[in-house]
């Protein structure tokens, strides 16, 4: 089976919208995250990450491998805890996508629940995306994530442990609307408490609402350093 | 009730100073049956739970625990035993108000006064005694008064400007024994 039918398979698991004429991209999305605690309750957030395509294209056309870097995301985030499992986050990414440059304002409200047998992550986001020669892009977001212990009821150093994310991405762009969902499910490594690493699979789809869907899919690999 | 509150109060924490002092740091591992004691075995399977039973060992700072999990009843228990599979306590989860009302206000009063605002995360009800009793008890043959009851809670607050999590153990009279500031775990993978 090639990597198209891989894909389409996948596509077909995953969401149920139509895939004719549907376009794909596939990659990989490497990622280090770097966290700094701060006095009174605040945090830094830095993370690097890196998209690069292998292949690209309708799922119906056979597709040469093809590598292709595209571009590169630097983000701070400055977070501020508001409660025990609440956090309030304010940032900046800034893209570098060949000569083009993005800048992106970012806000996230964060809570966490700690149940039984696992830990629950909710947040919401807002973000305005603005690049020159074209229309400001603003979204709202929300992102469910669960991180599942592999071995008893809480992560620990040394245990593997799953982690899915789930996102819903409301894009609004010169008056145009459409609607990212984002299924992400890794595996992960914890190597001490303040070390993690995950791999996993990035899968994107949006445009389906009105016209043939475009999916992506990357392989994601994150690095996860707590100073 | 002032008075009592009153003189109760400081001397409650007074005892606070001495414990609470600890840390508690929880790292537990799923094992499997082949791993757990002889006698831990003997007397969860002999036991009258019906449901699946999850076996773990945990790490403490000063040791370790092999711990039976199940629900029984509708109620979530955690039967604790040392290494050598000796039956050390039997914990169940429980709502706020499953406990006595005198002892649950003598309970809020001292964590009102130490922690000030605090939000309760969890309450369970520890019975100790010998493991024959314990037995009898789940058993339904015994009654629980021949047991020592004990209630354990953990809170969540903010203290020194920090938020902090804490397990303290309470006795039948709501009297604080021990208590522990729990090492948080990380979580800024599902966070970020």
């Amino acid at each position: 089976m090639n990597t198209n039918k891989v894909l389409l398979l996948l596509a077909l698991v995953i969401s149920a919208s139509t895939y004719g004429q549907s376009e794909y991209q596939f990659g990989i999305l490497p990622a280090v995250n770097l966290n700094k605690g701060l006095n009174h309750g605040y945090k830094i957030n830095f993370k690097v990450e890196s998209r690069q395509g292998f292949k690209a294209g309708l799922f119906e056309e056979d597709n040469p491998f093809d590598y292709q870097y595209i571009l590169t995301d630097l983000t701070t985030l400055v977070a501020k805890k508001v409660a025990y499992n609440k956090t309030l986050a304010l940032g900046y990414l800034f893209r570098i996508r060949g000569e083009q440059i993005v800048h992106r304002s970012i806000q996230q409200y964060i809570w966490t629940n700690n149940l039984a047998r696992f830990r629950l992550s909710q947040r919401i986001a807002t973000d305005q995306t603005f690049t020159a020669n074209s229309a400001p892009q603003f979204r709202l977001r929300y992102r469910l994530a669960s991180q599942i212990p592999f071995n008893g009821e809480t992560v620990d150093p040394k245990e593997f442990y799953l982690k899915i994310n789930h996102e819903y991405l409301n894009q609004f762009e010169s008056g145009e609307y459409d609607l990212e969902i984002r299924l992400v499910p890794f595996v992960g490594y914890s190597m001490t408490d303040t070390e993690k690493l995950e791999f996993g699979l990035d899968y994107r789809i949006n445009s389906f609402i009105d016209g043939p869907a475009s999916h992506r899919f990357w392989i994601a690999l994150n690095y996860y350093l707590s100073l | 009730m002032q008075f009592f509150k009153s003189i109760l109060i400081p001397v409650l924490l007074a005892v606070s100073t001495t414990v609470f002092a600890q840390q508690k740091y929880e790292n537990e591992i799923r094992i499997s049956r082949d791993s757990v004691p002889t006698k831990a075995l003997a007397f969860i399977d002999t036991a009258p739970f019906d449901k699946k039973i999850r076996w773990y060992k945990e790490y403490f700072i000063d040791g370790t625990s092999i711990e039976a999990k199940t629900r029984y009843q509708g109620k979530r228990y955690s039967i604790e035993f040392d290494p050598s599979g000796e039956l050390e306590d039997v914990e169940i989860d429980h709502r706020w108000r499953h406990a006595p009302e005198q002892v649950r206000l003598l309970m809020e009063n001292y964590l009102q006064e130490r922690f000030g605002h605090y939000t309760l995360d969890k309450l369970q009800f520890q019975y100790t005694g010998p493991a024959e009793q314990v037995f009898e008890w789940l058993h339904e043959r015994l009654s629980a008064a021949e047991l020592t009851l004990r209630y354990e809670i953990v809170i969540h607050t903010k203290d020194n400007g920090k938020y902090k999590r804490y397990e303290v153990l309470f006795d039948a009279e709501g009297t604080p024994l021990r208590s522990a500031e729990f090492i948080p775990k990380n979580l800024d993978n599902i966070e970020y």
